[in-house]
């Protein structure tokens, strides 16, 4: 528009200032005409893919911390012991320190001796602590005035671990001490937590207690006294004939330690592998207007083949324990057939001699059928987050370029991205699943030229990875 | 970032509060446009429906958002010269061979008019003189643009427009405003 250009003459003049921004209120019930009208936002078809890959994942992830659990359930049950003392008043029968352990076995520590050399110490069996024996020694002192109760009342150490409970007999009323601090301090065993890792058997419990804070020693020194040196202690076997004869700190100890993982060997820095996978096309489509031809609106009727497959094959450098850099080959197979009703605008002016055309706006179905094969190279980065006893987890991300075969033989790049699971199988051979979206960075078409799509690609590869020996 | 800008970003993505905000802040203009480049309001009305609905559906593809007024004026007119040329029967009016002239003080007394009685008289001209008149005077193309806009000669715009005023002059006359001598 060249406004300024144009002549300027005094009639046009008064046009031209009157209308320049002469506005008119419409009807207010246009606006109900048009709103119908309007574009909206494509609602979208139940996302399979969507929810299948979300399915998957949540399976896996599932069964990877079911598979953890279970193995866990062997080695790390006993990660946190508890522990309460509490007094029992009414038991005047039975001197009984009754320990509480979590578990599945009642043990009785039979006879707390009144003697204040004598000890008495149960083992516990290897099954309550998976393997790793325990022994509870329970020692009272007769000598010590201080603490000694004068009351009959008895004194019940209630030591929880997982749900297995060891009475304890516990020595004479008045052997039993602790006179008010007992009911003051019933929290003070409370909590002693077993360490899991690779503590070594054998240790000596004494130095270990209360310089490793995650080893079972419930005790602070402090509590020790307020317990009046009622020791409860339970160490591993080896242990046993030591704390007998220099037995000083009571002691919780249970040593655990997790299985070794043995199943993975060491990697070898290089692999091969090959797989193949199904894959479900879904794609984005792109209006493809021009100036002369404006894409309204699509609407997609049906699409009826989506499926496809996809094969790689290459080798994978080990980088790091963490890492890896996976390369290859791969072939695609796409399928893409839609049945689509398009809507077209032109905003050109219609030559005289189309008068009575009002072709502004066309409609019609039209059908986008691509059977595309594309050979590809592909390079991408592993990363593995999680190395467990038998399934290995990682992420990977990476760029594929793949020339189409058939068709207008475009080349076409593709942002892959996958989680994958390798289990061993084999000496050296490891089978993965791996769920796979791949992104298209290019846009297809058909002879129509109406549509743009984008192959993208979502599937579940199968494979094999072989290490060279 | 105007809030015109952002409001035209939200069209793009359908938003439909966005789309009503926007009706509202054009509907007076894009109406204005289409009073005066058609005969009737219903025709008006017909454009205008058909120019909204053009613009909200090819909104995403404009890409220039701080050129949104200019984008949908053009868009309203190109709405209009479709309408003009599909549905309106062009009229060669070349009845008025007498050359006007005026005095000197019609455009003083031009202003005495009313908006409505002037878009009277714009609506009263033959189509082809009033799609000249409107793209020429009011909305400032060349004759080269209106030629190829309305598939005429550059000669022809030209000699329409010509035609057009002499046509509002001798319109006015009856109102006393304009005087015609012949030559």
């Amino acid at each position: 528009m060249n406004i300024h250009n144009n002549e300027n003459d005094p009639f046009e003049d008064v046009f031209r200032n009157r209308f320049g921004d002469f506005e008119s209120e419409p009807n207010t019930q246009l606006w109900q005409k048009i709103e119908p009208q309007l574009p909206v936002n494509p609602r979208r078809k139940f996302p399979y893919w969507q929810t299948s890959a979300v399915v998957t994942i949540l399976l896996l992830v599932g069964l990877w911390n079911y598979y953890d659990k279970h193995s866990d359930n062997v080695t790390s049950k006993a990660n946190v012991t508890q522990i309460e003392k509490t007094t029992n008043l009414d038991d005047k029968k039975n001197n009984v320190i009754s320990v509480h352990i979590s578990g599945s076995k009642n043990i009785t520590v039979s006879d707390v001796s009144k003697n204040t050399t004598n000890r008495r110490a149960t083992k516990l069996d290897d099954d309550l602590l998976l393997r790793k024996p325990l022994n509870i020694e329970s020692l009272t002192k007769q000598n010590d005035s201080e603490s000694s109760i004068t009351d009959k009342n008895k004194k019940i150490i209630l030591f929880s671990y997982h749900n297995t409970t060891i009475e304890v007999p516990k020595a004479s009323p008045n052997e039993t001490k602790d006179n008010g601090s007992l009911k003051n301090n019933e929290s003070l065993l409370n909590l002693a937590s077993i360490n899991n890792s690779n503590e070594k058997k054998g240790m000596k419990p004494q130095n270990q207690s209360n310089k490793q804070s995650g080893l079972s020693v419930f005790p602070l020194k402090e509590q020790v006294s307020v317990l009046n040196e009622n020791y409860l202690t339970c160490v591993d076997s080896k242990s046993y004939s030591l704390l007998t004869n220099h037995f000083k700190i009571p002691k919780l100890k249970s040593v655990i330690t997790r299985k070794k993982d043995d199943y993975f060997k060491e990697k070898k820095p290089l692999e091969v592998y090959a797989s193949i996978m199904p894959l479900l096309n879904y794609y984005t489509i792109t209006p493809n207007g021009n100036n002369a031809n404006y894409v309204h609106s699509i609407a997609v009727n049906n699409d009826e083949d989506r499926l496809g497959f996809y094969t790689q094959a290459g080798v994978i450098f080990k980088l790091s324990d963490k890492f890896k850099l996976r390369s290859g080959l791969t072939f695609t197979k796409t399928n893409h057939s839609i049945n689509y009703q398009i809507r077209t605008d032109s905003l050109i002016v219609q030559p005289s001699d189309r008068q009575g055309i009002d072709v502004s706006f066309e409609e019609k179905g039209a059908n986008y059928s691509q059977v595309a094969n594309y050979l590809g190279t592909k390079i991408e980065i592993q990363y593995t987050f999680s190395e467990g006893e038998a399934l290995s987890h990682y992420i990977s991300a990476g760029f594929e370029g793949a020339y189409r075969l058939n068709g207008n033989k475009q080349l076409n790049g593709f942002a892959n991205f996958a989680y994958g699971v390798t289990r061993q199988i084999g000496d050296n051979a490891y089978l993965f699943i791996e769920p796979t979206f791949s992104y298209s960075l290019n846009q297809q078409s058909d002879n129509s030229a109406l549509l743009l799509v984008k192959p993208n690609k979502i599937g579940f590869n199968i494979g094999v990875n072989l290490k060279i020996k | 970032m105007t809030n015109e800008q952002e409001l035209v970003k939200a069209c793009q993505n359908n938003d439909r509060k966005a789309q009503t905000a926007f009706y509202n802040l054009y509907k007076g203009k894009m109406m204005g446009i289409c009073r005066r480049y058609t005969r009737t309001p219903d025709e008006a009305e017909d454009v205008y429906q058909e120019a909204f609905v053009k613009v909200f559906n090819h909104i995403k593809t404009l890409e220039k958002t701080g050129a949104v007024g200019a984008w949908v004026r053009k868009t309203v007119v190109n709405t209009a010269i479709n309408y003009y040329h599909a549905n309106l029967k062009f009229q060669q009016n070349t009845d008025y061979e007498d050359i006007l002239h005026s005095n000197d003080d019609y455009p003083n007394l031009l202003a005495s008019l009313s908006t409505e009685d002037l878009l009277t008289l714009i609506n009263q001209l033959p189509d082809g003189y009033r799609m000249v008149f409107n793209l020429y005077v009011i909305d400032g193309y060349s004759h080269a643009e209106i030629g190829e806009m309305l598939e005429i000669s550059e000669n022809t715009s030209k000699s329409q427009l010509s035609r057009a005023k002499e046509l509002l002059r001798k319109q006015l006359k009856p109102l006393g405003i304009i005087s015609y001598e012949h030559p």
